[in-house]
């Protein structure tokens, strides 16, 4: 009798425990991931790290690549995760977060992402004397894909990055795949149905 | 503890696939129909037990219960956490399917070795005996698997007693952590459910 109460008690246990893990999951989920996420902001290209559970990675090691995957430059990231740097040169990038013991995930960053960047590199040099007409030789470029005047085309590639700005942030966070129960009850689904098959083919005749 | 993909070199990642698969192949003939359904349940635990961490310094530990599943399993510890793993990596993307196999023999290797070094203490007379010889599983496994992992990791890394002196020294917390979750498992299952232990039938029946 005293043996059958155990048993129950220790059912009983074995879901009080799974239950309090399920409740601790939306704060407490899993950090052994990193999420990577990186926009263009200007000429400045930001990339913003952190864990599944939504705290920073700091000192994390950021290795920029071109396309060829030869590293251009490298940094650390600061205590709120985040790194920024000047796109070196127009090419398919590929940052690459490397978190220590074997935490590592990457971002590509097309050249199309980084194009305005690029034009507001090469026109930053006139950008005081707006009013002036336009150095032909260096403006002619990025000028003629638009019908714009070079100046307002700046200016609106600056005002929609400064109102962007919040949205990237948004996707950045919705970016992050956090644990979520749905997960945990599935995996724990396929490993009963596992068992199941298991124990089929392993029955006795 | 698990790998990611893009961390390792191919001959690293294609020597720990047929370890695992070599270690599956071996669990999966080892497994009988009575120990299937205790199979389950460990790799069920296992599974749920990487959501557990514990926030340390820049990077978190989480508890990884590979001495646990691999005293109470022994060989049938491969295919549990084979299946654990690859749900994780599924579902959680922990590791990834290319690291499948090393991740899975840095954890599933050091369970059946503190399995054949610990199990038989179990049933020792002294419970002193058996409390060091449960924490102790719940130790060296953690501590084995960090060995591994810098071991597959020195090839990428280079230098083997920076990276191994760096893994072992971030997972000492959770060395210990596990010993005691161990230990505190092996106490309350041998006084409810004594069957679930290893070398059970053949010392003590009640």
């Amino acid at each position: 009798m005293k043996n059958k109460c155990m048993r129950v008690q220790f059912f009983f246990i074995v879901w009080a425990v799974m239950l309090g893990v399920s409740f601790f999951l939306p704060s407490d989920a899993g950090a052994h991931r990193v999420n990577i996420f990186a926009w263009v902001e200007g000429d400045t290209v930001l990339v913003e790290c952190k864990y599944p559970d939504g705290r920073e990675v700091y000192e994390g090691v950021i290795r920029v690549l071109d396309s060829a995957g030869k590293e251009l430059l490298n940094g650390k990231t600061n205590t709120k995760g985040e790194f920024s740097f000047k796109a070196p040169q127009q090419d398919d990038l590929t940052i690459v977060l490397e978190a220590g013991m074997g935490h590592r995930a990457d971002w590509p960053l097309s050249k199309q992402d980084l194009a305005p960047a690029g034009e507001s590199a090469v026109s930053s040099a006139p950008a005081p004397k707006a009013e002036a007409p336009p150095p032909a030789a260096k403006e002619s470029a990025p000028g003629a894909a638009s019908p714009l005047p070079a100046g307002i085309d700046q200016a609106i590639e600056k005002a929609l990055d400064k109102k962007l700005a919040p949205v990237l942030r948004m996707l950045a966070e919705m970016h992050e795949q956090k644990v979520r129960l749905t997960d945990v009850l599935g995996g724990i689904g396929y490993i009963i149905g596992l068992v199941g098959v298991a124990a089929y083919f392993k029955r006795k005749p | 503890m698990h790998i990611s993909e893009g961390v390792l070199s191919g001959p690293v990642l294609l020597s720990g696939a047929a370890l695992a698969a070599a270690g599956t192949a071996i669990g999966l003939k080892k497994l009988d129909y009575d120990q299937i359904a205790k199979a389950g349940m460990l790799s069920g635990a296992f599974f749920v037990a990487s959501l557990i961490h514990v926030p340390l310094g820049p990077t978190s530990v989480h508890l990884i219960m590979n001495g646990l599943v691999g005293l109470l399993l022994g060989w049938a510890a491969f295919p549990a956490i084979l299946v654990a793993l690859a749900l994780q990596a599924v579902f959680f993307q922990f590791g990834g399917i290319t690291t499948l196999g090393v991740n899975t023999v840095l954890m599933a290797l050091p369970a059946v070795l503190c399995y054949f070094a610990f199990s038989p203490l179990l049933f020792h007379r002294r419970p002193l005996v058996v409390l060091a010889a449960a924490f102790a599983c719940g130790f060296f496994s953690v501590f084995l698997a960090a060995v591994i992992a810098s071991m597959a990791l020195m090839f990428t890394e280079e230098n083997f007693w920076s990276v191994a002196a760096m893994v072992v020294a971030a997972h000492i917390p959770i060395m210990i952590i596990e010993g005691i979750v161990t230990a505190l498992c092996v106490v309350f299952l041998k006084k409810v459910q004594p069957s679930m232990l290893p070398a059970y039938s053949r010392k003590e029946r009640p």
